[in-house]
């Protein structure tokens, strides 16, 4: 019996993780199967895949939640190549039973494509390195001075340094600046001028104007470092000079009763957006953000770091520079849009980027097109992007009766999350909770709990915490209740086979539950795919390069590993400090890492943490400092 | 609010003193002696120390392990409630000591009771969901702990 290979992914990143072994493969909670599954769903001993003839049999060993095959809870199944089964939050499915070990790279580069803010449809291939960064930064771990001073290029030099210029750098400069250093000393590389840029577009994208809520909290305030007054505050009190009094009682009673008597409070889009935008003026952001791409990181040897990066020159032609700092910030936010290996193959062979688009591309011709003619529309994930495509529908079929949804997914959800004595509720196959991580991993027992434990321990947590969820909005769970009941909206499961053109139509070909004799047809007009985004290091060239040229560790979710200050600690060069937050760091110490309180309690821990290593111009940032400089927020003056 | 036990205690032992000292030479102005306020709101203080063991541990049984006003209004009443339960009983079945329970000897109505209560328990809410966070800016993040 040749080797199995199963590829699944991991339940809280979506990365792809192989597996090639010989039968039998014992799976399990325990260290000692020969793959274990580190969640609470996951039992010990959970099952087994073993040979049969020349058969692979998948059998429950006694698990208390149970195995699905193709979206079907089984004792024992056989199992074909292109199967899938689920166990715990962990989705596996069954490669060809060859005896030559595939690399599983080829596929992780299918599975996702790289972001580029720039255009709407996201390119096939990271850009080709061009010969800058010169050729020293490959030969050097630490680059002499005068090296870069005999360079062809501008050499600049600044105290703080943040690269990435999204809502992370902005956290990082706004702690800066209210802790004392001086907008002159304070550089941001970005690609987006504003640095809720791409946060908008990305909103905008999956069908969030700013007229609608974001899933943030009243209190995680970009624009405001104590969290107060918070956008709810704010809001109310819009509401009362406007006369709005009803509206504002309504928010103070979603204040009172989150989330268990009232839906939980959440800021508008716009709102959020100028706020972020007021902040900026008033901490000097023009005149810290300048544009260009960063292509490569090095070390110094004055104990500094050297950054690389180009703009656009005035002629439309690249313009390469290069800038010195101590202190250095990598927030570089996702560096992917997640696309699903058939979609992707499908629009690769057919060029087809019409009908079958990602939830974050610009897609507003779906909507239109099913308004005017009606249609089907497939939907593939299950997150908050994917509820609110659905409700999106929905509003267009305020004005066309004659338009349907598919919701396409890979196994049923019976089961919420556990962690100790509590349970996540499930809504029709849909998990549910108010923000992406529960309330306590920002400034409760699940933080500290994240922070002491061992690393294998550490992702069990994040496993079970994390995952895939939608907040209990009314208005979505509403709109999932009377779409199934009036017909408009259905759940299918199935592990997809391919997708391709029919009859002027699109048709899912998928295995499972609706399955007929193995094969069945899901037919669409149009397939969005919701899946997400992606973080992995690989996708981001200036990350691949900075983690391969220093050896740089890894957490438990193969991304940056960071100190609980966000220290980049492999990065240490003598007095010189590299800080990292948002979606790159994730699986480290802390969960929230892309949120915007996650943001900002990555900002202030590492600003914290320079005042302690003695940073230029920093001073403590104690509760005399922090009354004064939140009066100078209150007043809309400069830090 | 993702208060742990730390944070409770600490929140309280700032607060509870900070709002209910005032208020208790208020109302002993208004309504006789300020001492025995004091004193109640000593033993509320003391016997919400222990409450807070308990709600910690109903905490962990919320998914989100939060504490929503609702839930911290709720627990105050019962709290004060109790409190007023225990001072009849006791009252009812003689002090221990021959001065009474410290301060406690002298009467507090029901109304300078109630009224006193909720308003310690306003002016601490109101507290913790702002100038705390202005004048402790990791308060928040560290589950309520200030020290």
């Amino acid at each position: 019996m040749p080797p199995i290979r199963l590829t699944w992914e991991d339940p809280l990143t979506g990365d792809e993780q192989t597996l090639t072994a010989a039968l039998p493969v014992s799976i399990g909670r325990a260290a000692e199967n020969t793959l274990s599954l580190n969640s609470k769903l996951v039992s010990r001993r959970h099952a087994r895949l073993e040979a049969e003839g020349n058969r692979v049999i998948i059998r429950d060993l006694g698990s208390t939640n149970g195995v699905l095959v193709n979206g079907r809870k089984v004792k024992s199944a056989a199992l074909r190549e292109g199967d899938g089964f689920k166990i715990g939050p962990f989705y596996f499915t069954v490669h060809p039973l060859a005896e030559a070990e595939t690399p599983a790279r080829d596929e992780k580069t299918l599975t996702a494509a790289a972001f580029d803010p720039d255009q709407t449809v996201p390119a096939a291939r990271p850009p080709r390195a061009s010969r800058f960064p010169p050729a020293l930064f490959d030969e050097y771990q630490i680059v002499p001075l005068e090296a870069l001073r005999a360079l062809p290029y501008p050499l600049e030099e600044t105290t703080y340094l943040t690269i990435g210029g999204g809502l992370g750098s902005f956290a990082w400069v706004d702690h800066l600046v209210i802790y004392g250093a001086r907008p002159e000393n304070v550089v941001a590389i970005g690609v987006e001028e504003k640095p809720y840029g791409r946060l908008q577009r990305l909103a905008a994208n999956s069908q969030i104007s700013e007229s609608e809520r974001l899933r943030s909290n009243s209190d995680a305030c970009p624009d405001n470092l104590w969290g107060w007054p918070g956008y709810a505050l704010r809001e109310m009190w819009r509401d009362l000079r406007d006369g709005r009094f009803g509206h504002a009682l309504h928010i103070a009673w979603q204040l009172f009763g989150e989330p268990d008597l009232a839906e939980t409070y959440t800021p508008l889009a716009g709102d959020v957006f100028a706020a972020i935008e007021r902040e900026a003026g008033r901490i000097g952001w023009p005149r810290i953000w300048r544009f260009g791409r960063v292509r490569a990181i090095r070390k110094t040897g004055d104990e500094r770091y050297v950054v690389a990066y180009s703009q656009t020159g005035r002629g439309g032609g690249r313009v390469h520079k290069l800038i010195l700092a101590p202190y250095l910030h990598i927030a570089v936010g996702y560096p992917a849009i997640r696309f699903l290996p058939d979609l992707r193959a499908y629009r690769e062979r057919t060029r087809d980027f019409e009908h079958v688009v990602n939830a974050y591309e610009q897609h507003d011709h779906v909507y239109q097109h099913l308004v005017r003619h009606g249609g089907t529309v497939l939907v593939r994930g299950r997150g908050a992007t994917a509820a609110r495509v659905i409700q999106r529908v929905h509003e267009a079929r305020a004005r066309n009766a004659d338009i349907s949804v598919v919701h396409l997914m890979r196994a049923p959800v019976f089961e919420g999350s556990r962690f100790g004595r509590a349970r996540r509720p499930v809504h029709h196959h849909w998990e549910v909770q108010p923000f992406n991580w529960p309330k306590a991993c920002w400034g409760g027992d699940m933080r500290f709990l994240l922070e002491r434990v061992p690393a294998d321990e550490r992702d069990q947590l994040l496993n079970d915490w994390g995952g895939i969820t939608i907040a209990g909005r009314r208005d979505w769970i509403e709109t999932i209740e009377r779409g199934l009941q009036e017909g408009w909206y259905k759940i299918r499961f199935g592990q997809v086979e391919s997708v391709r053109r029919e009859n002027g139509k699109l048709a899912t070909i998928i295995r499972g539950k609706t399955a007929i004799e193995g094969v069945s047809h899901l037919v669409a007009d149009f397939i969005i795919d919701a899946t997400g985004l992606a973080a992995q290091l690989e996708y981001n060239p200036l990350l691949r390069d900075l983690v391969e040229h220093y050896r740089l560790p890894r957490n438990v979710k193969n991304r940056l590993s960071v100190s609980t200050d966000f220290e980049v600690e492999g990065m240490r060069n003598g007095r010189g400090r590299v800080y990292a937050s948002g979606s790159i760091t994730l699986g480290s110490r802390f969960a929230p890492v892309d949120s915007f309180l996650g943001l900002q309690y990555a900002a202030q821990r590492s600003a914290d943490h320079l005042v302690k290593e003695g940073a230029p111009g920093l001073r403590p940032f104690g509760m005399l400092r922090s009354v004064a400089q939140w009066l100078r927020w209150a007043r809309g003056v400069s830090p | 609010m993702t208060l742990t036990l730390k944070g409770r205690w600490q929140t309280r032992l700032l607060l509870y003193p900070l709002v209910g000292g005032g208020l208790a030479v208020l109302f002993g102005l208004l309504f006789g002696s300020a001492g025995a306020f004091a004193a109640l709101l000593g033993y509320w203080l003391l016997s919400g120390m222990v409450w807070d063991v308990v709600y910690t541990g109903l905490q962990t049984l919320r998914w989100d392990h939060d504490w929503p006003p609702w839930l911290a209004l709720l627990t105050a009443v019962w709290e004060v409630v109790f409190l007023w339960l225990v001072v009849q009983l006791a009252r009812a079945n003689g002090f221990p000591t021959p001065s009474g329970l410290w301060g406690l000897k002298s009467r507090i109505g029901p109304l300078p009771f109630g009224l006193y209560s909720g308003l310690v328990w306003w002016g601490v809410f109101l507290l913790m969901q702002g100038p705390m966070r202005v004048l402790f800016p990791r308060w928040r993040f560290r589950g309520g702990q200030w020290l």
